[in-house]
């Protein structure tokens, strides 16, 4: 079983890198999906103000690794999914301060995995997650939205993200403005 | 088309109602596991079914959860459910039906799903 991991969606990646940044302790994490159809490009950006870490050492623990350590496989997934489309993947992290992931895709690449459903991984996030804010940016060219878990406190108040009734309305805004913004098409 | 404003309706409605409890207070946990490797063997779906579910029924004190690796690769999708009744019941390798069937057969109606649990599945 600890053979290679596959992850067939990037929208479960996201959801993989976004639970490192709520384990990091961050109070909010900023997700952004940017779909250019004229650049021919998909970047995915997660930043956190988490507790951050060593990048050099964190380099330098994967390459020692031992293949059948199940543990720490999320980033270097994250990294070749970008990579094997001729992509880029970028890394930043200041201990203390946070951390700032950003992947880019050749949208039309053969070699792409798909976005798959985005809108499940930020209510699994929105959901499961309440102490951890969150503010979710999706760009498709020149149109976006966004959805903020601070802008639905302020409106609520202490009752719940998770709440039956503010759930149903989370699921609804994703879905709506999504399907707005794809005009069919899929990512 | 669904804007933030509709949600202020959502409030003065639910404001209304008595039942209202922080669920991070809860009762009864449902924690799913969710590192790379639960992902991977379809934790997501999982978690969703708990999700609605749980929702479906406006179930309250009953709060879902994710948590990482416990080291049981092989029977992700693992997830933990602990009741005052039973303690925590540890299911393994679960799917979103069988997500249903522990809302509402454990946490619901009491009675430990024995046939997805650990213990019967070594």
């Amino acid at each position: 079983m600890l053979d290679e991991i596959k992850l067939d969606e990037l929208s479960l990646n996201i959801l993989d890198i976004v639970l490192n940044s709520v384990k990091a302790n961050a109070s909010l994490v900023h997700i952004s999906v940017n779909i250019s159809t004229i650049d021919n490009c998909l970047t995915i950006t997660i930043k956190d103000n988490g507790c951050g870490f060593d990048v050099d050492a964190y380099e330098n623990s994967i390459n020692k690794r031992v293949c059948n350590d199940h543990r720490g496989r999320g980033i270097p997934l994250f990294k070749k999914s970008a990579e094997m489309t001729g992509g880029s993947f970028k890394m930043i992290s200041t201990p203390g301060k946070g951390t700032e992931i950003t992947s880019s895709y050749v949208l039309d690449s053969p070699c792409r995995i798909p976005l798959g459903n985005i809108n499940s991984t930020i209510e699994a996030l929105f959901f499961c997650c309440i102490n951890t804010d969150f503010v979710y940016i999706y760009t498709v060219d020149d149109e976006s939205f966004t959805l903020s878990t601070k802008d639905i406190k302020k409106i609520m108040g202490n009752i719940p993200v998770n709440n039956p009734d503010t759930a149903a309305f989370i699921k609804d805004y994703l879905k709506e403005n999504t399907h707005i913004l794809n005009k069919n098409r899929i990512f | 088309m669904k804007t933030l404003e509709d949600l202020q309706a959502i409030k003065e409605k639910l404001q209304g109602q008595m039942d209202l409890r922080n669920e991070s207070h809860a009762e009864t946990k449902i924690v799913v596991g969710m590192a790379t490797c639960g992902i991977a063997a379809g934790a997501r779906p999982v978690v969703t079914a708990f999700s609605d579910t749980v929702q479906e029924h406006k179930l309250h004190g009953v709060s879902v959860t994710l948590m990482g690796c416990i080291g049981l690769c092989s029977q992700e999708p693992i997830v933990e459910v602990t009741t005052p009744k039973d303690g925590k019941v540890t299911y393994v390798k679960m799917t979103p039906e069988k997500a249903k069937r522990v809302v509402e057969e454990h946490i619901i109606g009491g009675n430990v799903v024995t046939e997805y649990t650990i213990d019967n599945n070594k």
